[in-house]
């Protein structure tokens, strides 16, 4: 008989069997009313044919009350709500036990009390208890316990406490409700979920950005608040410079980092120098993974920053907006059907000129920039095992730059997404998605009109499962497929007269996928989270690939024969198998200690050689010859609050270990390069770092201090002298500090400064004539550094009066933000340039340039109603 | 709901200034300069060697012996005429289908050579006329009438060619916007050559002279490099410093970097007076 057969014929067996068992349950006493003693009570109804099985001397000599006539389920249940015995149906018996509470999960969601909006990362706490659980991000949490009565309460941040009691005889579904704290206004904080969550999460190095719910507000340049410019006053997070969009993480480059928007990726989260494309009015919730990097995500090497659009209120409609020098913004959400779905539909488009090039006093650097975005979001919960979400993002770039020509980019997301409650026990999220960014670039210049265009879609169905055993073990486990296109580039003309060749680069398919299992577990004071992710490569033709002599580099003249490969056929497999593991030690109540070590492995690369990315930049699978980077991460953490968690601090220090990062040889050409590999170098890379968090969360005085030492270097290949080099964004010391002041309930001050270590920079030590062009030669690369950096901002909120003149409450809300930009204008320097000197020609000279020169005023006016 | 906004005027100054700062030690390295065309003229290289960048004028190199090797012919021997420059002895050309080497012998014997290198053949402007567009004079904000010159000239198909122009005005070369204009036929291939130089500004009554380069494609890489080292160094937009490395080699001393480039180019030229 094979397996399988055995197994279904035991399974119809066991089930005969525990048919019997279950009759037998329903089977009548025949004992006379009265009171007895447990033993021989038992044995009585054994005798009468019930097959209940007991060991005597395992039972408590108890005194019990038999009621003639009732069920023997009945009997039973009894026994068990006075505590005395339980029992269950095994095999074709019935099991009796010294009593033992039996064991139920309360599940449900988290809401807020006037949207309906589902909270993510809310707290629930079983009072007297180390026990709890933090809601998803679908704001859905699980908790298994022992049957009982008890007293629960939720907590979130911007929200007031909710305390109720809970019965629990059954697995029980309840949805709780929270009151928000404070009007809701699009500030920015970050912060952590609950009170200690920074202690207790077993996921270190997480940044969060809970915009929306608090008392901080740190606009940035000109009034707007934004959610990347935020997270830059977080320890290990650095940009290179105000005119520079990309941030770095822990010592990564910036296509390193997976942004999820709902889940789908975005490529280029940037509109202009630091402005990014995630509108504060529609966003929920940034979650930023500097360190462990849970299994469900991978794809990047470096860390994962998961931005939630928010959902639409499902009580009453409303609208939100704001109009800053920068940007005007609009928001409407409501109900779709009262209580069970809702609608979320906001745009944003920029005002003014908002580039910083765009005062530039040389026309070739003046850029004329506009942008919008879009956001849309419907969600539908039309039961309590299943949630539905549609969600959207579409953002419109146009940069006109210098005389003649334009560029024009965007994301583009549509992302399905189901939650289905299986059982208690067992949550699933379902998620489609195709995500796509492009560029297209208007030419005329003197080579000709053209129009180039270039883009990424990706289609994407990714599956997670939650299955809660019990308050201490949770496993994860799921799949992702995600099917890239990328068409590198084609170029029409435009221009009738310049008989110029339409070009289209060969597109690229590239079939991404990786399954995962991870558990979450307590023994004793440590929980551990441990588990994996194995993601492959699958890189599909039609494609012409060409072969280099072997043994050499690839370059033009070591091509030796070009194979093609037709549509669907595998040109090159990958596959990476990484490990995770977060241990988190409760050493005492008010701290703790993490470790973490996480693999990673990257199959896109965003090809680019200048300091900082581009919007025309493309991105490129990883083929024959760009092979995935990897990445391995080893922190350690140590976190303690004092005085209630009013305060957190933590110190963490990383190793990372970066293989095979794409970089490019010098004068690379990357435009129309069919055969960019000859361009590439594979280099290794490295960063090590320490960072020191201090935060003050409660009362009229709230804030931060963070403190970065790291350094982030590469070594280059081809280079000779196998040293390593810091690389272009690696800041020493990097220090910021926040404050926020409540002076009254209408008026609030914040300020931040910033401090750190300048860039490094490489500095010629020759220069030559060659056809009477000044060039500078350069010996060693970022061996000096530009001069230190620091600023100081200022910013000051007034909200408008809440009663009218006859003293009744207004029903909308508004405020005005005015801010101080460099309050104290600091020349800081951006960049050096090195040039032919105009008033001595043949001689050469430093040209400091500073992107901002004096103070900069800015003011946002913002409402709801 | 209708509220006044008022948006305060923001003054945003960028700034620039010029700064001492201390610089890496000086390598005096020697840079070479040359070039021979398709034409039968005297033919010219230049010798240099660079310094500290904030220093003097380059100092000049007089007294090396200059050579130009051609694999089967006759080398070509060049004396020295002043400010770095030499020139050959006899008037030249280069011709396709042979290879020429440059060699120098520095004073202390160091021997220089550059790699092999042969010429493209010439692809000819076939015509220049005079455009114009009303614009305005940039100091003055005056409208005037700027003219520009528009080139017809035809690439040969179904081969990658590689091409540099130089624009004069009254024998002076513009060097602004771009110093260094580069094309190659990957998006024109077989056609006529784009271009369009609109930014190159002529007044009436003014000589116009336009040079279309062809040049390898060792020559077209050593110049985009320069041009990106020398044109858009350092904002965050720009590429990474490099060292422009030429095809020059020091033979005595491999070690020692040698700046500069010695190529060819097949020249061809069109001049018309502004009317």
């Amino acid at each position: 008989m094979n397996r399988s057969r055995y197994i279904a014929f035991l399974v119809l067996i066991l089930s005969f069997f525990n048919g019997i068992a279950q009759s037998a349950l329903d089977s009548l006493i025949t004992i006379k009313n009265g009171n007895y003693s447990l033993k021989p009570t038992l044995q009585s109804i054994k005798n009468s044919g019930v097959p209940l099985a007991f060991s005597t001397n395992k039972l408590p000599d108890a005194e019990i009350f038999v009621r003639k006539g009732e069920t023997v389920r009945n009997f039973l249940e009894r026994q068990h709500s006075n505590k005395i015995i339980s029992y269950s149906v095994e095999n074709s018996q019935i099991l009796i036990k010294k009593y033992e509470p039996r064991k139920f999960t309360l599940n449900g969601r988290i809401r807020d009390a006037e949207s309906n909006e589902h909270l993510i990362g809310a707290n629930i706490q079983i009072k007297g208890t180390s026990l709890g659980s933090i809601t998803n991000g679908y704001g859905y949490y699980s908790i298994t316990l022992d049957e009982g009565k008890y007293n629960v309460i939720i907590s979130h941040i911007g929200y007031k406490s909710l305390r109720t009691q809970v019965e629990l005889k059954s697995n029980t579904y309840v949805s709780f409700s929270v009151n928000p704290n404070v009007v809701r206004l699009e500030e920015v904080e970050v912060s952590s979920i609950a009170n200690d969550a920074n202690i207790t999460s077993n996921i270190p190095s997480v940044s969060r950005l809970n915009i929306s719910k608090t008392s901080i507000l740190t606009p940035y340049l000109l009034g707007e608040v934004d959610v990347i410019q935020n997270s830059l006053l977080q320890p290990g997070i650095k940009a290179i410079g105000e005119d520079a969009g990309g941030i770095h993480i822990r010592g990564g480059r910036v296509d390193q980092n997976l942004i999820l928007l709902d889940e789908a990726p975005i490529y280029n989260p940037i509109h202009i120098g630091q402005v990014s494309v995630f509108n504060p009015e529609a966003i929920n919730d940034v979650k930023i993974f500097k360190g462990f990097i849970p299994p469900a995500h991978g794809g990047r090497a470096s860390s994962v920053i998961e931005v939630r659009q928010r959902e639409g209120n499902k009580n009453e409609k409303s609208f939100s907006g704001g109009v800053g020098i920068l940007s005007a913004r609009l928001l409407a959400e409501g109900p779709i059907k009262k209580g069970k779905s809702s609608f979320l539909a906001s745009g944003r488009q920029s005002l003014l000129n908002p580039s910083i090039e765009s005062f530039a006093n040389t026309s070739a650097r003046r850029q004329r920039v506009r942008f919008r975005d879009i956001n849309l979001k419907i969600n539908s919960n039309p039961n309590e095992r299943n949630t539905y979400y549609l969600s959207g993002y579409f953002g419109k770039d146009r940069n006109a730059v210098g005389f003649n020509s334009i560029r024009n980019w965007g994301n583009t997301t549509l992302n399905f997404r189901w939650n289905h409650l299986f059982t208690p026990k067992l949550f699933s999220n379902l998620s489609s998605f195709i995500a796509e960014y492009s560029y297209k670039v208007e030419n005329e210049e003197e080579t000709g009109t053209s129009v180039f265009n270039s883009r990424i879609v990706d289609y994407g169905l990714k599956s997670d499962f939650t299955y809660s055993f019990n308050p201490n073990s949770e496993i994860n486990f799921g799949f992702s497929s995600i099917f890239h296109r990328l068409k590198p580039g084609d170029r029409e003309t435009l221009d009738v007269n310049a008989n110029t060749s339409i070009i289209e680069l060969d597109a690229e398919h590239g079939l991404e996928s990786a399954f995962y299992v991870s558990q979450q577990t307590d023994v004793g004071p440590i929980r551990f989270n441990y588990g994996f992710r194995y993601s492959t490569l699958h890189n599909f033709g039609p494609e012409d690939v060409l072969v280099y002599t072997p043994n050499f580099l690839p370059s033009d003249s070591t091509i030796i024969d070009t194979v093609s490969f037709s549509k669907g056929q595998l040109i090159k497999f990958y596959n990476n198998f990484e490990p995770r593991l977060a241990v988190n030690w409760r050493i005492g109540q008010t701290n703790s200690m993490k470790l973490a070590y996480s693999k990673t492995a990257q199959y896109l690369h965003l090809i680019s050689n200048t300091r900082a990315p581009a919007p025309t930049d493309i991105w490129k699978l990883s083929d024959t010859f760009i092979p995935p980077t990897t990445t391995e991460q080893y922190s350690i953490g140590f976190y303690q609050n004092f005085r209630q968690n009013m305060w957190e601090s933590s110190i963490e220090l990383y190793y990372k270990d970066i293989r095979k990062e794409i970089s490019y040889k010098n004068g690379a050409d990357l435009v129309f390069n069919e055969n960019l590999e000859t361009e590439l170098l594979v280099n290794q890379g490295r960063s090590f770092g320490l960072e020191l968090f201090l935060k003050k969360k409660y009362g009229k005085f709230t804030g931060w201090l963070s403190y970065t030492l790291s350094r982030s270097e590469t070594k280059f290949e081809d280079d000779s002298k196998d040293a390593f080099i810091v690389n272009d964004f690696d800041k020493t010391h990097d220090f910021s500090t926040t404050w926020a002041l409540n002076i009254s309930e209408r008026v609030s001050a914040s300020a931040n400064f910033i401090y750190s270590t300048g860039i490094p920079v490489t500095l010629p030590s020759d220069k030559y004539i060659f056809e009477n062009n000044l060039v500078p030669h350069f010996v060693d690369r970022n061996q000096s550094r530009l001069p230190d950096y620091h600023r100081l901002d200022f910013s000051i909120k007034w909200k408008a009066k809440k009663y009218k003149k006859d003293g009744s409450e207004r029903k909308n809300e508004d405020f005005w933000v005015f801010t101080l930009y460099n309050v104290y204008a600091r020349r800081n320097v951006n960049s050096y340039f090195f040039q032919e000197s105009e008033t001595n020609p043949g001689l050469g000279e430093i040209v400091q340039y500073s992107i901002f020169g004096t103070i900069i005023p800015g003011i946002t006016y913002s409402f709801k109603f | 709901m209708k509220k006044v906004i008022t948006i305060l005027t923001i003054l945003i100054t960028s700034c620039e200034q010029v700064v001492v700062v201390p610089l890496p030690n000086e390598q005096n390295l020697l840079v070479v300069e040359g070039w021979i065309t398709d034409k039968v003229e005297h033919q010219y290289v230049r010798l240099s060697r660079s310094n500290s960048f904030s220093g003097s004028i380059n100092p000049i190199i007089e007294d090396a012996t200059v050579l130009v090797q051609t694999r089967n012919g006759p080398s070509q021997t060049y004396a020295y005429i002043g400010e770095g420059n030499y020139l050959s002895d006899n008037p030249y050309q280069a011709v396709e289908d042979e290879e020429y080497r440059l060699s120098v012998v520095l004073q202390n014997g160091d021997l220089v050579r550059s790699t092999w290198t042969t010429i493209e053949s010439i692809t000819e402007i076939v015509l220049l006329s005079v455009d114009n567009f009303p614009g305005r004079d940039q100091d003055t904000g005056e409208p005037k009438t700027i003219y520009f010159p528009r080139i017809t000239a035809r690439d040969s198909a179904n081969y990658e060619n590689f091409y540099r122009w130089m624009l004069f005005k009254n024998g002076v070369q513009l060097k602004e916007p771009e110093s260094i204009l580069l094309q190659t036929d990957r998006i024109f291939d077989g056609n006529f050559i784009p271009n369009d130089f609109g930014d190159y500004e002529y007044e009436l009554g003014d000589l116009m002279v336009v040079e279309l380069h062809s040049i390898t494609k060792e020559a077209f890489d050593y110049l985009s490099l320069l041009k990106s080292q020398t044109s858009t160094l350092s904002a965050a937009a720009s590429t990474t410093p490099a060292i422009v490395n030429g095809n020059m080699t020091n033979i005595s001393k491999p070690d020692e970097i040698v700046l500069g480039f010695f190529g060819t180019r097949a020249v061809s030229v069109k001049s018309t007076t502004v009317r």
